[in-house]
């Protein structure tokens, strides 16, 4: 046996907890640093582009931007219903008493009012101002205000330019997500929480802007009824048929939320 | 959204059975080092042994391959970014060291032999960067004293 080894020494190297190889940090704590660095360094990038395509596309002269509008309208496939005359004229009646009562109402679009194919009880706003209304919705519209809610709070979207604000979001949204995985090609995790906080932050503009449609239909509702009941009743209808979810991940604001501010703003 | 809610459960899960797995090593590893902490491993034999009589030698090798956890894969693949220390990946390294050396000094021990000299340790990664693994092969030659 060699003299040279000394066996106690060794002993007390393996007891000791004290490992050289390995950094003792706290992973976590890490991770979070790591994340902040990122959020800020994507963050700021995600701003440059956002400012950037806003000013681009709020510039445009007009008629670049109603080529663009039905660009991307005709991305999107609808299956239209044909509907009677009598339900015809009362769609177009409904859209020239709120355009008469808004002068300021912008001429960029022909603001056609279809009828689509749907057991969804919803109304959207092409980006070339077109309403769509499902025809479950509309079945649930009788009276005439209850359709001026619903018509004036699309043509709203289209007034504040929320068709515009979608497109410069998606533009935004998808830049940064490539350059996310160019940052990044092997672990999608990166790509994943930038989609989700991008996700998040959009949904948050969109309750807002739903917000500001709902104000501009109850404007339109005291000018031309006088009252706002309409759009107490009509949110009362949907809420029926649409189960609430939670507030935070929805595109729309609670609906207990608008029928409150709806109640609020009417007189 | 749901996206990042199921990245977030799973890094969390990962964490925590990677914690539990790699204490439980560490732990193994310790206790098994204490039981043979008597027989020496050196990697250098000729200035350890020197007069002492060899009555024979074999060679004793092992290969150990050390899975890293997805959140450790996931740290350390947001580390490169920015560059710097990966230091999520260097307690897998530890182990997978430890965990080889340990081997053949069992296998020594097994054999009756008293040392194991002339030590040489080889690494190389395993599976994807997605999911590395470090498989670590330890040799060395076992010698029982005459």
């Amino acid at each position: 046996m060699p003299d040279n080894f000394d066996a106690e020494a060794a002993r007390k190297i393996i007891m000791s907890d004290e490992r050289i190889n390995v950094t003792e940090n706290n992973p976590i704590k890490e991770l979070f640093k790591i994340c902040v660095n990122l959020a800020l360094i994507i963050g700021s990038f995600y701003l440059i582009i956002f400012m950037l395509s806003g000013i681009i596309l709020f510039n445009l002269p007009a008629k670049n931007q109603v080529q663009l509008e039905n660009f991307f309208s005709k991305l999107i496939e609808t299956k239209v219903v044909k509907i009677s005359d009598a339900d015809q004229k009362r769609l177009l009646t409904v859209r020239n008493n709120i355009l008469n009562a808004d002068k300021n109402f912008p001429k960029t679009s022909n603001l056609d009012i279809f009828i689509m194919d749907d057991t969804k009880t919803n109304a959207f706003c092409y980006p070339n101002g077109n309403i769509y209304i499902t025809s479950a919705l509309y079945k649930e519209l009788t009276t005439d205000e209850e359709l001026t809610f619903i018509i004036a709070h699309e043509m709203g979207h289209y007034k504040h330019k929320d068709h515009l604000r979608n497109m410069r979001d998606s533009i935004t949204g998808s830049i940064v997500l490539i350059g996310t995985v160019f940052v990044d090609p092997s672990n999608q995790g990166l790509t994943k929480m930038t989609a989700s906080t991008i996700d998040i932050s959009n949904l948050k503009f969109s309750r807002v802007a739903e917000e500001k449609a709902d104000k501009y239909a109850i404007k339109m509702l005291n000018i031309l009824y006088g009252s706002s009941k309409a759009g107490v009743e009509v949110m009362t209808k949907l809420k029926e048929k649409n189960r609430s979810n939670i507030e935070f991940l929805s595109t729309h604001p609670n609906i207990d939320r608008r029928i409150n501010y709806i109640k609020k703003l009417s007189y | 959204m749901d996206n990042l809610i199921i990245l977030i459960a799973t890094l969390f899960i990962c964490y925590m059975t990677g914690t539990i797995v790699e204490k439980r090593h560490y732990k193994k590893i310790k206790t098994r080092e204490l039981i043979l902490y008597k027989s020496p491993c050196i990697s250098y034999g000729k200035s350890f042994l020197k007069d002492t009589k060899i009555k024979h030698s074999f060679l004793v090798s092992s290969s150990v391959v050390i899975g890293c956890d997805r959140f450790k894969s996931f740290l350390a693949n947001l580390r490169n970014i920015f560059g710097g220390n990966v230091s999520s990946y260097e307690s897998v390294l530890d182990r997978g060291r430890r965990e080889a050396i340990l081997r053949i000094r069992e296998e020594a021990a097994e054999k009756n032999a008293n040392a194991v000299i002339n030590l040489k340790l080889e690494t190389t990664m395993l599976g994807s960067s997605q999911d590395p693994q470090v498989c670590v092969t330890a040799y060395g030659t076992a010698v029982c004293y005459a």
